[in-house]
């Protein structure tokens, strides 16, 4: 068994190689030049310049609020009044203009329920492929990645074993 | 140590979970108490410690600090010209805990106003010293910052780092289903505030350094609280634009998932430029977790060639590669890993209590 002393790791040697091993894979391309410049400035840039903030819009929320104001009718005005027989007045006036208050209110509903409708399926479309980049497109997009990776460090290990620079 | 009715208390500016100097106060405070009654207070404080820490006014009220036989503790990181004034103006002895303040310039376009409090907290050193009657440091690193801010007797102070506490603490359940769920490969862990100076951007560039040439199924997870929201924002776009979802933000945890996170890690790794200590280090060797690090500050001494510590001009394809090698190598691990609990034996919190409190002695 090594003892406490053989067992301490040599630091020095140990980061002289890392180097060593960082200027081989710069130098067989495996790294690709400007690597370390590109990501500072993809970072540097978003420093700078910040992030537009996200503005949260809870989308299920407003559908709420749009369907709990369906379905029109004139049963939703309101015939009170602050003014002594205000009501009566409003009650009245309501009568008068019942049947062009219904059509008025027929056209708006015939044009909310399938607005709103098409809101909704709009906002699932929206959910459903949110749902898709996140649990499909990205890790395909990454699976992809990682074998191209994978072929990019067997090419070098190959260009390697040939007696190239990675060598 | 004190006459009767003397009691030793303790001011932070700023008590929140997990920051350096609440801790450190914390853990000191176990000790004060046994020589007699001892709080700890501060000019702000998170309202999870609502109970446990009394304002500055608080201390004012409190019966018995008329006639300044007291004696108070400040633990000094930042800033705060009313902390400042209110310790001028106090008639107790004044005992300062110093735990290094950080170079305002990381702060400057993230948030300038903490940044000012950074410059301030400079300034109102110098203008306390001759009001402290005892100065220490808690590392040879503050020391010197000290000594540079005019101090001349400077005495080191050790942190009563307690890790023997984190280890024994449970597994959080809801950290250990999200790790079960979705850990698939090694772990690379830092734990500490998502803050400039610790170059959170330079960990996720190692990291698709990392994923991207050599261990393309290692994850990473960032763990502790970002208090600026706009400096997160811009780490997440960074985060995204570089397509790494599997490094995770968990943002600030509960001491139990922080065990958690460390029983889960395969390495530890900062790459900080400043740090007055760096005790999240210290507590993954506590794990068995190997550390890669940077040689800025405290790190070093901290680590005392018990982490791979890389070189400060260490670029993120340097630390990728430390990392793989660390991940890769079985005979490297071992070695800093055996190296990491030699080095955690020689932490001990109760004789850092004990010599806080011989320092004290000699003081007061």
């Amino acid at each position: 068994m090594a003892s406490d002393e053989q067992d301490r790791p040599d630091i020095d040697a140990l980061v002289a190689e890392l180097r060593a091993r960082v200027a081989a894979r710069r130098a067989s391309g495996e790294y690709p030049p400007g690597l370390e410049e590109d990501l500072e400035t993809r970072f540097g840039h978003l420093r700078r310049h910040g992030v537009s903030p996200a503005r949260p819009f809870d989308v299920r929320a407003q559908l709420a609020r749009m369907a709990a104001a369906l379905p029109l009718g004139r049963a939703r005005i309101p015939l009170t009044s602050i003014r002594p027989g205000g009501a009566a007045v409003h009650q009245i006036v309501a009568r008068a203009v019942a049947r062009q208050t219904e059509g008025i209110l027929q056209q708006v509903q015939a044009f909310a329920q399938p607005a709103r409708e098409s809101i909704e399926a709009l906002a699932e479309a929206v959910e459903r492929l949110d749902r898709t980049l996140r649990d499909e497109v990205i890790p395909a997009l990454d699976a992809v990645i990682e074998r191209q990776a994978a072929a990019e460090r067997q090419a070098t290990g190959a260009a390697g074993a040939a007696g190239g620079p990675g060598d | 140590m004190t006459g009767p009715g003397v009691e030793i208390h303790q001011i932070v500016v700023s008590a929140a979970p997990g920051d350096a100097a609440t801790e450190a106060a914390f853990g000191l405070r176990d000790v004060l108490r046994r020589v007699g009654p001892s709080e700890v207070f501060a000019h702000s404080i998170d309202e999870s410690l609502a109970g446990e820490v009394g304002t500055l006014a608080d201390y004012a009220a409190r019966p018995g600090t008329a006639g300044g036989r007291n004696v108070l503790v400040y633990h000094a990181s930042i800033g705060e010209p009313a902390v400042c004034s209110f310790l001028l103006e106090r008639p107790e002895k004044l005992v300062l805990v110093y735990h290094n303040i950080t170079p305002a310039e990381y702060f400057l376009d993230v948030d300038p106003a903490f940044a000012a409090l950074l410059a301030d907290g400079r300034v109102e050193l110098a203008a306390l010293r001759p009001r402290v009657s005892l100065a220490l440091a808690t590392s040879d690193y503050n020391a010197a910052d000290l000594r540079a801010l005019g101090y001349d007797d400077v005495r080191l102070s050790p942190l009563p780092v307690d890790t023997a506490r984190l280890r024994a603490l449970p597994s959080d359940p809801a950290t250990v289903a999200h790790i079960d769920e979705h850990l698939k490969g090694p772990l690379v862990l830092f734990v500490g505030r998502i803050l400039p100076h610790k170059r959170p951007d330079l960990l996720l560039s190692a990291y698709h350094v990392l994923v991207t040439y050599l261990v393309p199924d290692a994850y990473l997870a960032l763990v502790g609280s970002c208090p600026q929201p706009g400096y997160r924002q811009v780490l997440e776009s960074y985060r995204l634009q570089l397509n790494l979802h599997r490094a995770w933000l968990p943002g600030r945890v509960s001491p139990e998932a922080l065990a958690t996170w460390y029983r889960a890690a395969a390495v530890f790794v900062t790459v900080s430029e400043h740090e007055g200590v760096g005790v999240p280090a210290l507590e993954a060797m506590a794990f068995d977790v190997p550390v890669v690090a940077r040689a800025f500050a405290a790190i070093p001494e901290t680590l005392a060639g018990a982490g791979l510590l890389l070189p400060p001009d260490g670029d993120p394809v340097l630390v990728a590669e430390a990392l793989a090698e660390v991940l890769g190598s079985d005979r490297t691990r071992r070695e800093l890993v055996n190296a990491g609990r030699r080095r955690h034996a020689t932490v001990e919190p109760e004789r850092a209590r004990a010599a806080f409190l011989a320092h004290l002695a000699d003081a007061v």
